[in-house]
């Protein structure tokens, strides 16, 4: 053991008096001047939304959740959307009663509409057209109907000689 | 090259360039006969507007006399109030002299000299004759169209006109409802009443029936649809041409009166010929109420003509009373009154 010790002192005192080689120095600041180059280069590269990813992803790594805390949030996540879907259909209802609008469309559909429980009717067509002029005229209070029959007035011939 | 196969040459290439020639030429008298027509006829076309139940509504329509006197639709003038003519600068009241919604036409006049149009024959058209209707589309200048005589319809989708219709195969737009449909020689030959398909053709009122309606107007001071009181069926037999079987005559009526008998094969309506029972509308839509026609028939081999003074049609006065006949009614037996 003493010897071990004994070669150490020397080998330490040997080493005290040992020289870095010609132009070491230099080398270690090329080094030191290279790594910053490179470090500053990556920073560059990176977006703003990497660089902030990248630092709350090394936040996130030192942050430590309880397993308590997830169970917590889905609680209160799963309670939320159970209180929308709750609400929701009282708020259509009360909206379709006070909107007065809906009620008249409900009511003048049949007049136009093409029946499925009778043979098809030109007239229902001829109705449906008038009634797509009308609404186009009254779109606009300037817009005009320009007029252009889809079949002749005097379709429905008399047959009294 | 010898000379013989040069001048070979040269002589195919001379005969290949003639037809492409002679297309040009064709083509180049089409433009020049449309640009004429249509810078002839632009002058008494006018834009119509009016209000009716819906809103306002614009259409088209054309000057025949100098007075100021002017044909449009009835969609476009028939019920409406406030009626417009717009002619190049000038916006002019216009008055409503007759709307007749048995042909679809109205009669307007406004107080100031005009441009017009002259009268035509519509008889003289004959399938694939050239046409120009010259209108206003939608909110656009006064625009040229260029067509051809589709066929001469009496009836549409199993349904029936008042009177033949001229379908011309002219694309026509909205706003062009009233619009002259015009020959070649720039006569109006129609009135443009209504689209068909979607506005790739069109029906026209032929100008005669037109007339007829002013004629009426002009004599009158209205319209004045005449009745003879006949009903007629489909005869399995046919004679001269006819299969129209008069078989029954309304008592009290000028039909009755006049001496034509059931049993008689009609031949002829004033000037209109019968031949299928359709063709009886085309005679009956011709009739004047006061004026006398001739009726023309075949009664046991002999041609007889009677002279009928038509009465006022019974659906004169209410339009509710008519009703539309499908073509499965011409069975051969059906009875082609509506009960009056």
């Amino acid at each position: 053991m003493d010897d071990e010790f004994k070669e150490l002192q020397t080998l330490l005192r040997l080493k005290k008096y040992e020289q870095p080689p010609q132009g070491f120095e230099s080398y270690s600041e090329r080094f030191l001047k290279e790594f910053h180059r490179r470090q500053r280069w990556e920073a560059s590269r990176k977006t703003g939304f990497a660089a902030l990813w990248e630092s709350t992803a090394e936040w996130m790594e030192n942050f430590t959740v309880p397993r308590y805390a997830y169970a917590l949030t889905l609680a209160v996540f799963g309670a939320a959307a159970l209180a929308i879907n709750g609400l929701q259909p009282a708020d259509r209802v009360e909206t379709l009663a006070a909107g007065q609008s809906f009620a008249p469309v409900a009511v003048s559909a049949p007049r136009s509409a093409l029946a499925l429980n009778r043979p098809l009717d030109l007239s229902d067509l001829e109705v449906q057209s008038q009634l797509n002029l009308g609404n186009s005229a009254t779109g606009g209070d300037v817009q005009p109907r320009y007029i252009l029959d889809a079949r002749p007035a005097s379709y429905d011939a008399s047959f009294s000689f | 090259m010898s000379p013989r196969v040069l001048t070979a040459v040269c002589g195919l290439l001379v005969a290949g360039g003639i037809p492409l020639q002679a297309e040009d030429n064709v083509l180049s008298s089409m433009t020049e006969a449309v640009q004429t027509v249509f810078q002839n006829a632009r002058g008494a076309v006018v834009k119509i507007r009016a209000d009716d139940k819906h809103g306002r509504c614009v259409g088209s329509g054309f000057f025949i006399d100098p007075n100021g006197t002017l044909y449009t639709t009835y969609a476009v003038a028939g019920e409406s109030t406030n009626i417009i003519v717009e002619s190049g600068d000038r916006k002019l009241t216009a008055t409503r002299l007759l709307a007749d919604p048995r042909s679809g036409i109205v009669l307007l006049k406004v107080d100031t000299s005009t441009p017009f149009l002259s009268i035509g024959k519509s008889a003289d058209l004959a399938i694939a004759s050239p046409v120009v209707t010259v209108g206003y589309p939608m909110d656009l200048p006064v625009t040229p169209t260029l067509g051809f005589i589709g066929g001469f319809d009496l009836k549409y989708l199993n349904r029936y006109f008042s009177t033949t219709h001229i379908r011309a195969n002219v694309s026509v737009q909205r706003g062009e409802s009233g619009a002259p449909l015009i020959n070649t020689k720039g006569e109006v030959v129609g009135i443009l009443i209504s689209g068909l398909d979607g506005g790739s053709a069109c029906y026209a009122l032929p100008i005669e029936a037109a007339e007829k309606i002013r004629s009426d107007y002009v004599r009158y001071g209205g319209v004045r649809h005449g009745w003879i009181g006949i009903t007629v069926s489909k005869s399995p037999e046919e004679h001269e041409g006819s299969v129209v079987l008069i078989d029954g005559l309304v008592d009290d009526t000028p039909a009755a009166q006049s001496g034509i008998r059931k049993g008689d094969t009609l031949l002829r309506i004033g000037h209109v010929a019968v031949a299928q029972p359709e063709d009886v509308l085309n005679g009956s839509f011709y009739l004047t109420s006061g004026e006398k026609t001739s009726v023309e028939v075949i009664r046991d081999g002999q041609h007889l003509t009677f002279s009928v003074s038509a009465a006022e049609h019974p659906n004169s006065e209410s339009a509710e009373s008519a009703r539309a006949i499908t073509q499965s009614d011409f069975g051969g037996t059906f009875n082609l009154t509506s009960g009056h």
